[in-house]
């Protein structure tokens, strides 16, 4: 008898036995203590070590090659490694799993360049920016049909899922709104690798990201690819830990700020991101240079 | 004329025959063989126990790792190793990726394997087990000493079968972080944009690594007929 | 605890969508898939080696290599050697191949097990080649692979999901993006098992269903 999934037991009694069982396990769940809240910088240093997560496609700002990490993030990651004074072990996922592990408990810091947007601010506490991080589009070399931002009207956009570039689509609607546009169809990518290769492949149109990684990307290939205009207002990238986590903040602020005026924020800036930002705040800043609270 | 990424077809091999970019795979199908090994370990041991589960008097065990096995198995193994590795964090419980990976698909194929053993345990001629019982042997002993070793050899064919469907799942783990050797080949094309070649490889390396999987079973069914007549 | 199904509830149309994405490309690739099984199958049981040969080779690559893989060479490797398709053809072609495979096995052991009465009657009344094989043998055979194609449902519900990689909104893609944007991802994965569960259940529920019905309509023994 080919093995199936029904048993010998009536239907009814079957359905009765679920309902009862997923009833227990929901009074366990929400009985449940709460979630594991944030290692203050004491818990950190009692217990020895930190946990950050980064990505594993995000160039410039960190992204794996041949098994290592490499990046903007990376590389100041090194840098506090050495002024620490106690272990930082860094985990390596996919974007999707970084900021709700960071505002979970999971993770400590995202010591990731996550643009601060007003959804995320509500269940995460930024550092200040170690990049701007305005958001941009990318189109197809020669294509003639996009020269200005007008013209992404009705056109297949590609954003990340749980990405910035997703939270931007709002602004963009209204400004394409502005002049008679509309907002086409938006396809949401796990990582921008594939949504590049869509791109080539004409099942895209444009593809939003912040304009430090499509300037990478366009001087790669600067054959296949054309940076389009700024999208939505200026904003900002910080690393990310849970809401509320005061002291990691100020820890992890202290560290920057004296990057900052050591003058490695610009080496590394100009080493990875090809471009020096000379002015950035010093407490994180929501699109349009507005405060946090 | 649109731009294309794709080079000419012999520049497309060329990258994927670099020293570097093999060893890379390699490292890929490691992962995937070594996940999908730990996970097949420990997943047909814990699939008997749940089938002993099922299969003693009705109960809250009996009933519960019904509905357990139930749900797992109607679970798609990438939406199950996201709920483990992304999910279970918010109620407590955190993990990393690749012991994420091993749980995810050991849970997975256990309940799978427990429907097998459970079908190989009721199949069982009670006669066999009542006249053990009757020379004085403790339900454990005669377990262990005629129940396990022939239901063990019924039910090999259905648990190769059901570890090469594991190896075929075993991608999922690539969702959570896991570089395995689909995630590798992704890589890999994502950064030379040339995904035949990689894409191509892999689906070889599964292919040796199943095929050898089945003939080695077939293999060991073979001699097992041999010396035991049929199964 | 913040168990927060609020949003979850919030967000029901996300979830509707994905299931409703799910269920129609895995009725309509079954079908599919079934189609082509059976035109698989008969070069399988072809007496002639070469055939049967590469018929055989053929399915058993189909049945060796994982979906996702195969979803991948479908989507990023085809357009470089010139066809490029939208995902949902896409999807449609990566399920279907690799459904087919299997179809083609069932429907295969079916035939060999089939009790041959039938079949020798048939023959007794002059049935020979295509209209045996469509009058006699196929409905049989089809009857006869009921339960076993509704656990191969089962089977291609569960490796759609693979299909959100390629960015496809069924349900996985669904709760995936509910829950990067919303951080519940314990609540949002949970309601898609969930879900899958009571599809999964239904399958069954109807294969149940369809075997009453098949031991109606199956014909009697020796009248």
């Amino acid at each position: 008898m080919a093995a199936s999934l029904s048993t010998r037991r009536p239907l009814a009694l079957g359905l009765l036995m679920s309902v009862a069982s997923l009833a227990v396990v929901s009074l366990i769940l929400a009985a449940w203590p709460s979630r594991a809240s944030a290692a203050s910088l004491d818990d950190i240093k009692k217990r020895g070590y930190m946990i950050v997560a980064t990505e594993d496609d995000y160039p410039p700002f960190e992204y794996v090659v041949d098994g290592k990490p490499m990046g903007y993030d990376h590389e100041l990651l090194a840098v506090l490694r050495k002024s620490a004074g106690f272990e930082v072990r860094q985990e390596i996922l996919p974007w999707q799993g970084i900021l709700p592990g960071v505002a979970s408990g999971k993770y400590d810091v995202a010591l990731s360049a996550a643009v601060i947007t007003d959804e995320r601010v509500k269940s995460l506490d930024f550092t200040m920016p170690i990049s701007e991080s305005t958001m941009a589009y990318v189109k197809r070399k020669g294509d003639a049909s996009i020269k200005s931002l007008k013209d992404l009207s009705g056109k297949t956009l590609g954003v990340q899922q749980g990405g910035a570039s997703f939270q931007v689509l709002p602004e963009l609607e209204v400004e394409l709104k502005k002049t008679g546009g509309k907002l086409g169809n938006v396809v949401q990518f796990g990582a921008f690798s594939e949504a590049y290769q869509d791109l080539v492949n004409r099942r895209l149109d444009a593809v939003i990201h912040n304009i430090v990684s499509l300037s990478t990307l366009v001087s790669e290939k600067p054959d296949v690819f054309e940076l389009g205009e700024r999208v939505g207002r200026k904003s900002y990238a910080a690393w990310a830990v849970q809401k509320n986590n005061k002291s990691l903040v100020d820890f992890l602020n202290s560290f920057l700020a004296q990057q900052k005026s050591n003058g490695t924020y610009k080496q590394l800036q100009s080493k990875w991101l090809k471009i020096t930002f000379d002015d950035l705040p010093n407490q994180p800043l929501l699109p349009g240079d507005r405060p946090v609270k | 004329m649109a731009p294309t990424l794709a080079g000419s077809s012999q520049k497309r091999w060329s990258e994927l025959l670099k020293w570097s970019t093999i060893l890379d795979l390699l490292r890929g199908a490691g992962i995937t063989m070594t996940v999908s090994g730990l996970a097949i370990a420990a997943g047909v041991p814990l699939g008997l126990l749940l089938a002993l589960a099922r299969t003693r008097r009705p109960g809250l065990l009996r009933g519960l790792s019904a509905v357990y096995a139930s749900f797992v198995r109607s679970a798609p193994v990438v939406t199950f190793t996201m709920l483990i590795f992304f999910g279970l964090p918010a109620i407590g419980v955190s993990l990393d990726p690749l012991p994420a990976a091993v749980i995810a698909l050991t849970l997975n194929t256990a309940a799978f394997n427990a429907e097998i053993w459970r079908a190989a345990i009721m199949d069982f001629p009670r006669g066999q087990l009542e006249a053990a019982l009757a020379v004085g042997m403790t339900r454990n002993v005669a377990f262990r000493r005629i129940v396990f070793p022939q239901i063990w050899r019924a039910s090999l064919p259905a648990l190769v079968n059901e570890m090469t469907l594991l190896i075929k799942a075993s991608p999922a783990i690539a969702i959570i972080g896991v570089v395995d050797l689909t995630r590798k080949a992704r890589q890999i094309a994502a950064t030379t944009y040339e995904p035949l070649p990689p894409f191509v490889a892999a689906a070889v390396v599964y292919g040796l690594a199943l095929a050898l999987l089945v003939a080695g079973a077939r293999r060991l069914e073979r001699s097992l007929r041999r010396r035991y007549g049929i199964l | 605890m913040s168990f927060r199904l609020d949003v979850i509830w919030k967000e029901w149309l996300q979830f509707a969508v994905g299931l409703g994405n799910t269920v129609w490309l895995c009725a309509v690739s079954m079908l599919l898939s079934l189609l082509l099984g059976v035109l698989f199958v008969v070069p399988l049981m072809s007496r002639r080696r070469y055939v049967r040969g590469l018929a055989r080779t053929a399915v058993d690559g189909g049945r060796c290599i994982p979906f996702l893989l195969l979803a991948y060479l479908v989507y990023y490797a085809l357009p470089t050697l010139g066809l490029s398709l939208d995902k949902w053809t896409a999807a449609l072609i990566t399920l279907v191949i690799y459904n087919t495979a299997y179809m083609a096995e069932i429907l295969r052991a079916a035939w060999v097990h089939l009790p041959g009465g039938q079949t020798e009657a048939g023959r007794a009344f002059g049935y020979t080649g295509i209209k045996l094989f469509r009058r006699i043998i196929l409905p049989q055979v089809l009857i006869a692979v009921g339960p076993v194609v509704g656990n191969q449902l089962i089977q291609l519900i569960k490796d759609s999901a693979f299909l959100s990689i390629i960015t496809l909104p069924e349900l996985t893609y669904a709760a995936n993006s509910v829950q990067s944007f919303y951080f519940v991802p314990f609540e949002s994965f949970l309601v898609a098992t969930l879900l899958y569960w009571g599809l999964c259940g239904a399958v069954e529920y109807l294969v149940h269903r369809g075997e009453g019905l098949a031991a109606l309509v199956r014909p009697g023994h020796g009248h």
